[in-house]
C-alpha cells in the first residue's frame, strides 16, 4: 500500500525529521514494553507526524506499524522526486500546502518541493525539475511581452 | 769743240743774262707799286678818318642798336610765340601722354583687380563647395553615428527592458510581495506547463 504524505510535509527535510521522530517515537514505546511500563508510555508526537498516521490511518501504538511506516519513509526520503522553487520571498505555509497540493494532484502523489529563495524575480516562482527549469516569473513575464511594453513606449 | 756747241753755250748765256736783267726790271717795277699802294692807302685812312668821324659812327651806332633792339624785339615775339605754342603743345602732349598712361596703368590695374577677383572668387567658391561637401559628409556621419547610437540605447534599453522595469517593480514592492495574491497567476502557468514538468519528473526518475 502506497504511503499517503500529507501536503504539511512538503519537502524532504520535513519527511527526515518525521522519520527520525517516529524512530525515536517507535525507540521510546519499545523501550515502555521492555520496561513493563503500565501503561505503557507514548511520547508526545508533533503535528506533521500525526498528520502522517492519521492520512496512512497507521496506529503508532503498533510497533509493527510504526516499523512499515519507518520503511515507508526511508524509502520515500530515496525515491520521491524532488522539484526545486525558488520565491522572491519567503512563503507562507498556506501558499506552500497549497503549491503541493498541486503538485501531488497534478503531477506526482509523493512530490516534494526544496525551497530556495531568488529576491531578484520580484514576483512569481521560478520551478526546477530534474532537467528544466520553468521561469514563472514576472521578469519572464515582461521579457515575453517585451513587445508589448516596447509598443506602450513608442511615442 | 764744234760749232752747235759752242752756239749752244752762248745761247745760255745770252738766256742767263736775259733773265738776270728781267728780274733786276721787274724789281724796280715791284718798288714802285709799293709805294703807290701805301700812298693810296695812306689817302684811303685820311678819307675814311674824314668820313667816318665820330657823329657818323654814333649815328650809325644808333641806328645799329634801334635796328638790333628790334630785331631782338620781333625774335622775342616770335620765340615767346614759339615757346606758348610749344608749351600748349608740350601740355596737350604731357596730357595725353599722362592720360594714356594713367588709362593704361588703371586699366592694368583694373584688370589685375578684376583677375584677384575673379580668383578670389573662384577660391572663395572652391572653398565652399569644399565646405559644403564636409558639411554634408559630416552632417551624414553625425546622422549615422546618432542614429546607431540612438540604434544601439534602444536595443540596449529593449533588451534590459525587463530588467529594468523588474528592477524598479522589485524596488516599488520590496519586502510587500503577497505570494497570496500570486497564486492564481502561478497556478495558470503551472497549468499550461503541466505536461513538461510530468515527463521531465518521469524521465528524472
Amino acid at each position: 500500500m502506497d504511503l499517503n504524505i500529507p501536503n504539511n510535509l512538503s519537502s524532504k527535510q520535513d519527511i527526515t525529521h518525521v522519520h527520525r521522530e517516529l524512530r525515536k517515537f517507535n525507540d521510546s514505546v519499545m523501550q515502555s514494553i521492555m520496561r513493563h511500563d503500565d501503561p505503557v508510555k507514548y511520547p508526545p508526537i508533533s503535528d506533521s507526524l500525526r498528520a502522517l498516521a492519521i492520512e496512512n490511518q497507521s496506529d503508532l501504538r503498533d510497533p509493527m506499524a510504526c516499523d512499515k511506516l519507518l520503511l515507508q519513509l526511508e524509502d520515500l526520503k530515496h525515491t520521491a522526486p524532488t522539484v526545486h522553487i525558488s520565491f522572491p520571498a519567503d512563503p507562507s505555509r498556506d501558499v506552500l500546502q497549497k503549491l503541493v497540493m498541486w503538485l501531488r494532484k497534478e503531477v506526482n502523489p509523493k512530490i516534494f518541493i526544496q525551497i530556495g529563495l531568488q529576491p531578484t524575480i520580484a514576483a512569481g516562482i521560478v520551478l526546477r525539475t530534474p532537467n528544466k527549469a520553468f521561469d514563472f516569473s514576472l521578469r519572464k513575464h515582461l521579457y515575453k511581452n517585451k513587445d508589448k511594453l516596447i509598443e506602450a513606449l513608442q511615442p | 769743240m764744234e760749232a752747235w756747241q759752242l752756239a749752244l753755250i752762248i745761247g745760255c748765256l745770252i738766256l742767263l743774262v736775259s733773265a738776270i736783267s728781267w728780274f733786276v726790271l721787274k724789281g724796280k717795277k715791284v718798288d714802285r707799286d709799293r709805294q703807290t699802294g701805301k700812298r693810296l692807302a695812306d689817302t684811303a685812312e685820311k678819307e675814311a678818318e674824314r668820313i667816318f668821324n665820330d657823329e657818323f659812327r654814333e649815328e650809325l651806332r644808333n641806328r645799329g642798336r634801334l635796328h638790333f633792339e628790334k630785331i631782338i624785339g620781333e625774335n622775342a615775339m616770335f620765340l615767346q610765340q614759339d615757346l606758348r605754342l610749344t608749351t600748349s603743345q608740350l601740355n596737350d602732349y604731357m596730357k595725353d601722354e599722362i592720360k594714356r598712361v594713367l588709362q593704361e596703368e588703371f586699366s592694368k590695374y583694373e584688370e589685375s583687380i578684376s583677375n584677384a577677383k575673379d580668383l578670389a572668387l573662384d577660391t572663395i567658391q572652391k572653398t565652399q563647395a569644399v565646405i559644403e561637401q564636409q558639411r554634408i559628409v559630416l552632417e551624414k556621419q553625425m546622422n549615422d553615428e546618432a542614429a546607431a547610437e540612438k540604434a544601439r540605447v534602444l536595443a540596449h534599453f529593449e533588451k534590459n527592458m525587463a530588467d529594468i522595469i523588474n528592477h524598479y517593480i522589485l524596488a516599488a514592492i520590496g519586502n510587500e510581495i503577497d505570494l497570496t495574491s500570486q497564486l492564481d497567476y502561478i497556478f495558470q502557468y503551472l497549468e499550461e506547463n503541466k505536461q513538461d514538468i510530468i515527463e521531465d519528473i518521469k524521465s528524472g526518475s
